[in-house]
């Protein structure tokens, strides 16, 4: 309908990326003498550059912008805050313990994640919450089921 | 009548509070992402030693039930299934709950899963020696195009994004081929990482897909995470019983998939939900629905998975042969009992055990319909009502513990956590996670199928026979042909029909 | 004045005293509290169902629990890289199998090295087994030899895992025959034993464990040194004129920093278990052979044996250069 040509911009560099990625893997298949090993992922690695390839020329010669991708309302920061507090959770647990790092992230995402003004009874309550939560899981996961969480090294 | 002292057994009230306690605790579990039916059981197996055997496998049993369901709460209010047989369950399930319907797609769940879960324990009680052939009848071959019938779905879930979904279903099983190779022992595609030498684990791989990008968006904004309407509605119970009622052959058809699927020990519940929901869809009058919250879908799914159990135990009790990776753990606390599975279970000396065990199952599955109902109800109102502030860690936390549990493994979290942020930048430029997922979950059973059917089909003579000869691939390559097909056949009948009736008028 | 001194004078005697008993306790009562046992693979697999035997024959002679993790991934590389970090108190103890711990140090840099890891006990082994079933055509050894003389390549066996101990054991008989068979690798004893059953493949390179546990099959010959006492028909490769003892072993490992009094006393408790009549007796039921190896150069000298067999084996099988 518009004048303009719209492309898949994004789509259309994602599918060089996983062209890129079969690609790493083909390269790294020639390490493999066994052709049990290889012959799987290398059809799969191909399927994929073809899938990719048609995907990059079909856009190129007929625009399809994908409209539903337009749209990002929201915060950015707390988005990538999110996935660094679960990151920094998982490394730092195993030489800290469970309790300790669970409790400092877990008050971490509950900062992140408020959108309504801090009172001091508020925080006194999400912190009792906070504790209770962490300290629940653990006795879950590790008492109840014996799943050996790291412990505190002290 | 004779075998109604296995049913009283089954029903003293000391059972019958072990099957309760089991379906409550199973529930919780599987509601859980990462703590499975597999672990809680292999947990329960030193109490083998203290409570008598029929006892013992009645508690395992519930268990087991209980947590294939509970699978269906994470799945529906969280698009993240607790245990992967409720994948299937999150296509439909999750847009239900974001309108609005989470109490009734709980509820439906709910009855679902207990309907399916008594067909297959049926299955079980009355033709599970004639069944367990089944087991048998399916070679490498067989598993090779039933994991193929399994991906062709991804052409059903990534409509007008065929292609994107296609280049996501084989990322995913690009992602399985990481790390030491089951059947040839290679140790491929690390790239010199130890860290890697684990492979990426099928389970938490998918609740990094599923979850972590929910989590993002829900951190990123003040907007609820579930639409809620304001009058309470109670449990929608009618409303879900009239849903089966109105869609009894589909969710019988559902039911007996699942106990197929459940007899075959490479399938299990991830794939009868899938096939399941694969067949439902195609077979519906309401087709272009599918994806966007139709009940039909969740209902496929849940009692799919749940007639596995009764499934499973087909091959389990009749040939020794596991059904389903929790029926190996039951298999084993029963070896160290000194009980010898084997057909001589159903007609000889130990016969009492799995007739108590079978009478046992039906009591714990029926318990699941009010346990159930409240335990749902329960997990809806947490999750509508909890503030944000709480429910973004709570949730993070579950995902991380949970991860950690499946292996015990520490870098498997890392790897969720990576496979999060990747799939949500993948699935807001149209890779949508579900193909990503249906990748990684077939891959192994493909690629095992395939290698072992050509290497069998080289020594016979003919390798590309061995994939197109044998009658049962030959069925499944017809379904694989009519799932992916129909859909565009019925589009051309509808368009020819209203051509018809415009130039009529 | 007095009082006072008395007090600390009988203080300092009760410190004595208590510690006296608590490190004689300590010295004497090991284990004090439950034991975790990593299993290095999923629940319900064979190191599993082994390790639940042991445990309650454990819990009665010691009266603490062996508690069961799995440490599942990499064919049990992860657990075994992790063995050596662990703190080493005697409290931690891991499953460790053969041939896979010869094996994958060999092909690739995989976290941990063969002679790295402290076993302190190798206590049963699985010995392979070709099995057929029960409506097989092929009554002896003899009959499956002179079919696949007859037709090379067209013997299907199906067995556990490449490099497994069942593949070692298939590339050895071909050459020790002179015959040509294909080796289908399954993801482990269970899904092989269930392609036997259904006709998928002719025969399999199985265990002796596969009998009791898959009703309608039935083995040929086992890779023992004498009969296995549970199948006393079924003749060793030995009586038939190849030389060939093999299996897959299991043991039981402990971190590098557990001390050398621990390191004892765990495999004392183990070897107890293992000559427990009805802990034998329940093993051998299920088709498992006895094997005691305790930590000291009864291991040393076991260890280095199965390392140099397996290494050749391997090579031959082409699993490492």
């Amino acid at each position: 309908m518009t004048a303009k040509r719209e492309y898949d911009t994004p789509g259309i560099i994602l599918a060089a990326i996983f062209i890129l990625l079969a690609g790493i893997f083909l390269n790294e298949s020639r390490n493999l003498t066994d052709s049990d090993s290889y012959v799987f992922p290398v059809a799969i690695c191909t399927a994929m550059i073809v899938f990719s390839i048609i995907f990059i020329v079909w856009n190129l010669l007929k625009p399809h912008p994908d409209r539903e991708a337009t749209l990002v309302p929201g915060s950015t920061p707390r988005r990538v805050g999110l996935v660094a507090l679960m990151m920094i959770s998982a490394l730092i647990m195993p030489y800290v313990g469970f309790l300790p790092a669970g409790i400092g992230v877990f008050a971490a995402l509950m900062v992140l994640a408020m959108y309504e003004p801090w009172t001091w009874k508020r925080a006194a309550n999400y912190a009792l919450i906070c504790v209770a939560i962490v300290t629940g899981f653990y006795v879950i996961f590790d008492i109840v089921f014996l799943v050996p969480l790291p412990e505190i090294p002290f | 009548m004779q075998g109604i002292e296995y049913v009283l057994e089954a029903i003293s009230l000391y059972h019958i509070s072990i099957a309760l306690a089991g379906v409550i605790a199973g529930t919780v579990i599987g509601a859980l992402p990462g703590l499975t039916a597999t672990m809680a059981i292999a947990v329960l197996v030193p109490l083998t030693f203290s409570l008598k055997p029929a006892s013992a496998l009645i508690l395992m049993g519930a268990v087991y039930t209980g947590a294939i369901y509970g699978g269906a709460y994470s799945a529906i209010l969280l698009k993240t299934p607790g245990t992967p047989s409720a994948i299937a369950t999150t296509f439909d399930g999750y847009p239900m709950a974001k309108r609005g319907d989470g109490d009734l797609a709980v509820t439906l769940a709910c009855t679902s899963s207990v309907f399916g879960g008594l067909v297959g324990a049926l299955f079980l009680l009355l033709l599970a020696p004639p069944l367990a052939k089944i087991a048998l009848a399916f070679g490498p071959v067989e598993y090779f195009w039933l994991a193929i019938f399994g991906l062709s779905l991804i052409s059903a879930l990534s409509e007008g994004h065929m292609l994107k979904g296609l280049i996501g279903g084989c990322f995913g099983m690009l992602l399985t081929t990481i790390g030491v190779a089951e059947v040839s022992a290679d140790i491929r595609y690390t790239f010199g990482s130890h860290t890697l030498i684990g492979g990426i684990e099928p389970v938490s791989a998918l609740i990094g897909l599923y979850c972590v990008p929910v989590m993002i968006d829900l951190v990123a904004t003040p907007a609820r995470h579930l639409q809620v309407s304001t009058e309470g509605r109670g449990f929608r119970l009618r409303e879900a019983l009239s849903l089966n009622w109105r869609h009894k052959f589909s969710l019988l058809r559902s039911s007996v998939i699942g106990t197929i699927t459940g007899i075959l020990p490479g399938a299990g519940g991830s794939i009868a939900g899938l096939v399941a929901y694969s067949e439902a869809r195609r077979s519906s009058k309401r087709t272009e629905y599918f994806g966007t919250g139709e009940p039909e879908g969740v209902m496929a799914s849940e009692s799919a998975n749940n007639a596995t159990v009764g499934g499973g135990f087909i091959p389990t009790l009749v040939l020794g042969i596991p059904g389903t990776p929790p029926d190996a753990v039951i298999l084993g606390a029963l070896l160290v009992q000194g009980i010898r599975t084997g057909p001589n279970l159903f007609v000889g000396g130990e016969t009492s055990i799995v007739y108590v065990f079978i009478a046992g199952l039906f009591v714990a599955t029926v318990l699941m319909l009010p346990t159930g109902l409240l335990i749902g109800r329960y997990a809806y109102r947490f999750i509508i009502s909890v503030p944000k502030a709480i429910l973004v860690p709570t949730v993070a936390f579950m995902t991380i513990i949970g991860t950690y549990a499946i292996r015990n493994n520490m870098s498997d979290v890392v790897i969720m956590i990576v496979l999060g942020a990747i799939g949500w930048v993948l699935d807001r430029y149209g890779f949508k996670p579900s193909p990503i997922v249906l990748g990684l979950i077939l891959s192994r059973i493909a690629e095992q199928g395939f290698v072992q059917g050509w290497i069998i089909g080289t020594a016979r003579g003919n390798a590309a026979a061995e994939f197109f000869n044998r009658p049962i691939s030959l069925g499944i390559i017809v379904f694989i042909g009519i799932s992916m097909f129909y859909p565009l056949i019925a589009r051309r009948w509808r368009l020819n029909k209203e051509l018809q009736n415009d130039s009529e008028t | 004045m007095k009082t006072f001194g008395k007090i600390i004078l009988t203080a300092a005697a009760a410190a004595v005293a208590a510690t006296f008993v608590l490190t004689t306790t300590a010295a004497a009562e090991f284990p004090e509290k439950a034991i975790n046992y990593i299993i290095a693979f999923k629940p319900g697999g064979e190191s599993d169902v082994t390790a639940r035997f042991q445990q309650p024959f454990f819990k009665k002679k010691f009266g603490k629990d062996l508690v069961m993790s799995y440490k599942d991934g990499g064919g049990g590389a992860v657990a075994w890289a992790q063995l050596n970090t662990i703190t080493g108190d005697g409290y931690t103890i891991m499953g460790t199998n053969l041939p896979h711990m010869v094996i994958q140090p060999l092909q690739k840099d995989v976290g941990y090295t063969t002679d790295g890891i402290v076993n302190v006990y190798m206590f049963h082994y699985t010995p392979d087994a070709i099995v057929v079933t029960d409506k097989s055509p092929y009554k002896t050894l003899k009959d499956l030899i002179d079919f696949a003389k007859k037709n090379p390549g067209k013997v299907t066996f199906s067995g556990s895992a490449k490099g497994s101990s069942n593949h070692l054991a298939q590339v050895t008989f071909d050459r020790l025959a002179g015959i040509k068979t294909a080796y289908v690798a399954f993801a482990g004893t269970a899904p092989s034993s269930t392609a036997l059953l259904g006709g998928q493949v002719v025969a399999s390179w199985g265990y002796t464990t596969v009998p009791p546990a898959y009703p309608g099959t039935r083995m040929l010959a086992v890779a023992m040194e004498k009969r296995h006492p549970n199948f006393p028909d079924v003749p060793t490769f030995k009586e038939l004129g190849f030389d060939m003892v093999s299996g897959a072993y299991r043991g039981i490992a402990v971190p590098k920093s557990t001390p050398e009094d621990i390191r004892k006393k765990l495999a004392k408790m183990i070897d107890e278990i293992n000559h427990e009549p009805a802990f034998i007796k329940q093993m051998e039921d299920n088709g498992f052979a006895m094997l005691n190896a305790p930590y000291g150069p009864e291991l040393d000298k076991f260890m280095a044996k199965a390392k140099k067999d397996i290494t050749t084996s391997a090579k031959e099988a082409g699993m490492v250069k």
